[in-house]
């Protein structure tokens, strides 16, 4: 072989040996690359509609709106089945979170949710090996019961990450519910009220799910709860106005 | 549109509110020595308040004689003639499920503690600026034969652009001593003065002393009697003379040590005579530019805020009216409101939203009026981390002390009998050893599980 066909030949391997990833990200904002992707992985494309929403607010500096429409980004992409898919766009929205509370000067949430998204791709990288996905829920449970509340919060992160691996998609929603409801709980144990009510606000963008944490809730973070209801349904109604 | 959505409108069987009296309970927002405070929502007039509700144990104590109710009533009532922009409105007294309430102005902010959190002292703009507030809210006091006996951050609120708030006026007398009572020691012990400390009576200059001490802390993030214990504490306030303000802070006006050394003076004769005769020394050592509110709005906005605003002299124009129509508005509406309004007051505890990081509650276990009247800081106390499933409510010493979970339950040193209650059911109890090391990264822990009846270390 002439030096010069190898050195082309070696070229051509590297490309591929390192497109996959670099593809995906050149094509990543490409008109018609997300629906097709909807398209291959049999996924209504209208649980993008959120993400695409917040993102163009996101563009638009519109950091409340942003944070609002991601929150229901969270639980529409969640209903994706095939885990896939189902990753990439729960990281991006993650990553659209991080930006947004970035935009609203909460740092410390945005750099929790750029952690949740590092956390979200390396589990897809080791997807295969992952182990029972309930049972980082049990332990984060487990912390929560024993009162350590510090010790808990980092363990219902890792559960959120954990339970992508949870299929039929129902149950993981009912898991994912329950882990961001004692995430609730365990901030107001803390002490961090605000941090509370965003996890509120998150619980609430998925229907139902706040009056299922209400019961298992003491009388301060219920009420903590019927405030983020009322606050988000006249700020919905506002927005809806 | 809006209105549709008030909590009212989602009175549905999903968005039951809880309602005391007319009111909607929103959420805690803090618990004191004498009641708990609720975020509230008044249906008739459509805005937050403040609500605070006599503790039940204390309200059933009427039963063994103890006119609390009444004097509840009384002091509110009393309280509320005090009419300044500086000290809470009381907009309502009553009673309902046997239990009274107060419901007080709802302010959006934090109290003087939380900006205190970590002994980070405040710059010198905006301690004289919520101080001077302090002192008028205290001269019109004391004008009015009102002498409020527990100055002390917890019970100072500062709300957005530094605006300043007193509160929990007359809570004292609730507490189990009348006006002209002595021998009984009331107050937060690391802001007592000498003369309460020796039980003796009690007059406006003791209310000066206790904002020296704020002033004191407020300037070098340190307060000048703390001690590890109780005993040395009150030993130090009757005996010792603290450091230097520049001991601890270095780059104050050394005008300042003067104004904090006669607020602190032991003998009240030697203190200064009115909290106005206090306010000018303050604004004299401070420096007239610092004070301003512009100032303390200047410096609370922050460096970035300032740089923006220095750039567009018309950004700064549309604040100061901004600020302008604000208070012209706080003060038509003080003004405004009428002379048969009840005004003034809160409690201790308030612990508010917007922004602040809230310091773990001074004591959340209560101190029974008259008794146990002292109440207790941190540094007396460790924290108890405690959670049961379901959730309960926590009893100290057969008082109850707030729900799970909770990750620091401040509870005085010492050994203390706990359990948990949920819908009647009640945990066995258990005997604690609670010690200033147990803080809030290594408190003690108690979990108990309902289901299977035992503790979580079992």
């Amino acid at each position: 072989m002439r030096p010069s066909r190898a050195a082309v030949l070696l070229g051509l391997s590297c490309l591929v040996g390192a497109g996959c990833a670099s593809v995906e990200e050149l094509t990543r904002d490409l008109p018609g690359v997300k629906p097709l992707k909807y398209t291959m992985a049999g996924a209504d494309r209208e649980q993008r509609a959120s993400l695409a929403r917040g993102l163009t607010e996101l563009k638009a500096g519109d950091y409340a709106a942003a944070v609002r429409s991601l929150r229901q980004a969270l639980w529409d992409v969640e209903q994706i089945d095939k885990p896939w898919l189902r990753l990439q766009e729960l990281v991006e929205v993650h990553r659209a979170l991080a930006v947004a509370y970035t935009g609203l000067e909460r740092d410390e949430w945005s750099e929790e949710q750029r952690a949740l998204a590092q956390a979200l791709v390396e589990y897809g990288r080791r997807e295969n090996e992952s182990g029972a996905p309930d049972t980082a829920l049990a332990k984060a449970k487990a912390a929560y019961q024993a009162a350590h509340f510090r010790e808990a919060v980092a363990a219902f992160g890792q559960a959120l990450v954990e339970l992508e691996g949870l299929s039929p998609t129902p149950v993981r929603l009912r898991a994912l519910e329950e882990a961001r409801c004692h995430l609730v709980l365990t901030y107001f144990a803390l002490g961090q009220e605000e941090r509370a009510s965003e996890e509120a606000r998150q619980l609430a963008a998925r229907e139902g799910a706040t009056t299922a944490c209400r019961r298992q809730a003491p009388p301060p973070v219920q009420a903590l709860i019927r405030d983020v209801e009322v606050n988000e349904a006249r700020a919905g109604k506002r927005s809806g106005d | 549109m809006i209105e549709q959505t008030s909590p009212a409108a989602l009175n549905t069987a999903e968005h039951k509110p809880l309602l005391f009296g007319r009111y909607e309970i929103l959420s805690e927002l803090g618990r004191g020595t004498s009641g708990v405070v609720y975020k509230a929502q008044d249906p008739k007039l459509d805005r937050l308040v403040a609500m605070k509700i006599l503790r039940p144990e204390l309200a059933s104590l009427e039963e063994s004689g103890v006119e609390l109710k009444q004097r509840f009533h009384q002091e509110a009532v009393a309280a509320g003639r005090l009419t300044h922009p500086a000290i809470i409105a009381v907009h309502d007294v009553g009673e309902a499920e046997g239990r009274p309430f107060m419901v007080m102005e709802y302010i959006e902010g934090g109290t003087l503690a939380d900006l205190l959190v970590g002994g980070r002292p405040l710059p010198l703009a905006e301690a004289a600026g919520i101080v001077l507030q302090v002192c008028g809210a205290l001269d019109y006091a004391h004008r009015h034969g009102v002498v409020h006996r527990d100055i002390k951050p917890r019970n100072i609120l500062v709300g957005q652009l530094g605006v300043t708030k007193v509160t929990d006026f007359g809570t004292a007398r609730i507490l189990g001593a009348n006006h002209t009572q002595t021998g009984t020691m009331l107050g937060t012990p690391a802001y007592m003065s000498p003369e309460m400390v020796r039980g003796q009576a009690v007059d406006p200059r003791s209310d000066l002393f206790s904002l020296g001490v704020v002033l004191y802390e407020t300037l070098t993030g340190v307060n000048p009697f703390n001690a590890t214990d109780l005993a040395a504490v009150l030993y130090r306030i009757v005996n010792t003379n603290p450091p230097s303000l520049r001991h601890h802070n270095p780059v104050l006006p050394p005008a300042l040590d003067g104004v904090v050394r006669r607020a602190l003076a032991k003998e009240p004769e030697a203190r200064y005579a009115t909290a106005t005769d206090f306010a000018d020394a303050l604004r004299e050592a401070a420096g007239p530019q610092r004070t301003g509110l512009l100032s303390v709005v200047r410096d609370a906005v922050g460096d970035a805020w300032r740089t923006r605003l220095l750039a567009h002299p018309a950004r700064v124009v549309a604040v100061g009216v901004t600020c302008l129509l604000a208070l012209g508005a706080g003060t038509w509406a003080v003004w405004g409101r009428g002379p048969d309004v009840p005004r003034a007051q809160d409690s201790a505890g308030v612990k508010r939203e917007a922004g602040l990081k809230a310091r773990p509650e001074t004591p959340t276990v209560a101190a029974p009026p008259a008794t146990e009247p002292v109440a207790v800081t941190p540094k007396e106390s460790g924290c108890l981390s405690v959670n049961a499933v379901p959730f309960a409510e926590v009893y100290i010493d057969d008082r109850p002390a707030g729900y799970t979970p909770k990750a620091c339950l401040r509870v005085p040193v010492g050994e203390h009998r706990a359990h948990f209650v949920m819908n009647g059911q009640r945990s066995p109890e258990r005997l604690l050893r609670i010690t200033a090391r147990h803080t809030a990264d290594t408190p003690l822990r108690m979990s108990y599980d309902f289901n299977t009846r035992r503790f979580g270390d079992q």
